[in-house]
């Protein structure tokens, strides 16, 4: 037993969930957990909350980039799945909906603390100081870094089309958006990026460390 | 720095930018075959997006190898089953005493279920992540004494005990739910400072109570 909550404080170590192409993604019962969650089941609540954890806490943390919030966004997450198991029409992949969920979440969670930009104050198609940018990149990982001059927005788009490997319309019904916001708020987040990480502009390989 | 500007797209009936929007899915492998046919002509005569195609690799490779897990506390679960069972409805709660205040402690709630497991904290493997967390995990190595008050015990009790047969045990020690139970049923609990004895003995007396044991540091089980 205490063995057993030691493997869970060192889960933390365990490598990230991976990348999954939406479209190949099964399922995996998923639909009928939140059919049965939809029924105030708790057990199968809680199957449903160990199996997206990690996942969520991954998500949350990209889009808002701030450590004490993860938790309390997980729980409202969560929360609204208890709450809206029952009315959700299964219309995507369980997982494209709870990422919809997280992130309202956390944008709602970056509204309150006011911040709706990147840590420059650029936003969609905001310029920053780039010489603060180079310094800080000498610090710190290349991307970390990036993605702070980034908003909230960008981040939860790039993270969706990178990591999670969503097709735009995918990403459009989790950020419920239109297709084309989603087009363009990638795009500027990439111009964004390029400004502040040069080796991404693809002239020359960059150094790869 | 800006690119050069492109001079290659005369033969598209699309404009430039237009590709340029679809290469992100177009490294994620998710546009449909028509798109994908269209790119692939556009790339052919045009370096820019060419060039932007291999940093939309990097990027992607980027992603996909950064590690952006947290640490996050263990009684996750039990906080949301607490809200929707409307238990944790009386703000501020425990929950709250406990839950928002700092990144302190946050990670204070994991290194408490840690200490309890008799896990040593792997601080050296901590380096190198994002600085607000690498700077809390050095507070936390330098004050693991005050991480919890002396009046905080853990509690664990049998897997079978009921939710009222626990409420009934805390209840008599007066005892304040500050988080738990974790997947081994072990709630942290604070008690009346001056009773902190009193109110191990009268746990450990108990059915269903596995232990009860102040949870400061040096007073362990
Ligand atoms: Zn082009």
């Amino acid at each position: 037993m205490a063995s057993s909550a030691g493997h869970n404080i060192l889960k933390f170590r365990a490598p990230p969930a991976q990348p999954v192409d939406a479209s190949a993604r099964d399922d995996d019962g998923d639909w009928q957990l939140i059919e049965r969650i939809g029924r105030g089941d708790a057990p199968a609540f809680e199957v449903f909350y160990k199996r997206y954890r990690r996942y969520l806490e991954r998500f949350v943390y990209q889009v808002t980039r701030r450590q004490e919030l993860v938790d309390d966004v997980i729980n409202e997450v969560m929360l609204a799945v208890w709450q809206q198991a029952a009315r959700t029409e299964r219309l995507a992949l369980a997982s494209t909906w709870l990422l919809g969920i997280a992130n309202f979440k956390s944008l709602q969670a970056m509204r309150k603390l006011g911040i709706t930009r990147g840590s420059d104050g650029s936003m969609d198609e905001g310029s920053g100081d780039d010489s603060l940018a180079q310094r800080e990149l000498e610090q710190d990982n290349l991307l970390n870094v990036a993605l702070r001059h980034l908003s909230p927005e960008q981040r939860a788009a790039m993270e969706l089309v990178y990591f999670h490997g969503l097709h735009y319309q995918d990403i459009a019904k989790v950020m419920d958006c239109p297709e084309n916001t989603v087009k363009t708020r990638i795009f500027h987040a990439r111009k964004r990026l390029r400004e502040v990480w040069p080796q991404l502009s693809g002239e020359q390989a960059g150094t790869s460390e | 720095m800006t690119k050069q500007s492109d001079t290659s797209t005369m033969n598209a009936s699309f404009p430039h930018q237009e590709f340029s929007e679809l290469l992100p899915f177009y490294v994620n492998g998710t546009l449909g075959d028509a798109e994908r046919a269209a790119l692939d002509e556009h790339l052919r005569g045009c370096l820019t997006c060419r060039a932007e195609l291999a940093g939309e690799q990097r990027l992607m490779q980027a992603f996909r190898s950064s590690d952006a897990e947290q640490q996050v506390a263990d009684d996750g679960f039990e906080r949301v089953m607490a809200r929707v069972r409307g238990s944790a409805a009386q703000p501020p709660s425990a929950w709250r005493r406990w839950g928002r205040r700092s990144v302190q402690h946050a990670v204070r709630r994991v290194a408490m279920v840690a200490m309890l497991a008799g896990v040593m904290f792997g601080i050296a493997h901590m380096q190198g992540r994002v600085g607000l967390v690498e700077q809390s995990f050095h507070t936390l190595s330098q004050d693991r004494g005050s991480v919890v008050g002396a009046d905080v015990l853990y509690v664990a009790f049998d897997a079978q005990a009921s939710m009222a047969a626990i409420k009934d045990a805390l209840a008599t020690v007066k005892g304040d739910v500050v988080s738990g139970p974790n997947r081994d049923n072990v709630f942290t609990v604070r008690v009346p400072a001056s009773e902190v004895a009193t109110a191990v003995d009268t746990l450990k007396a108990r059915s269903g109570v596995k232990f009860a044991a102040p949870a400061a540091p040096g007073a362990a089980p």
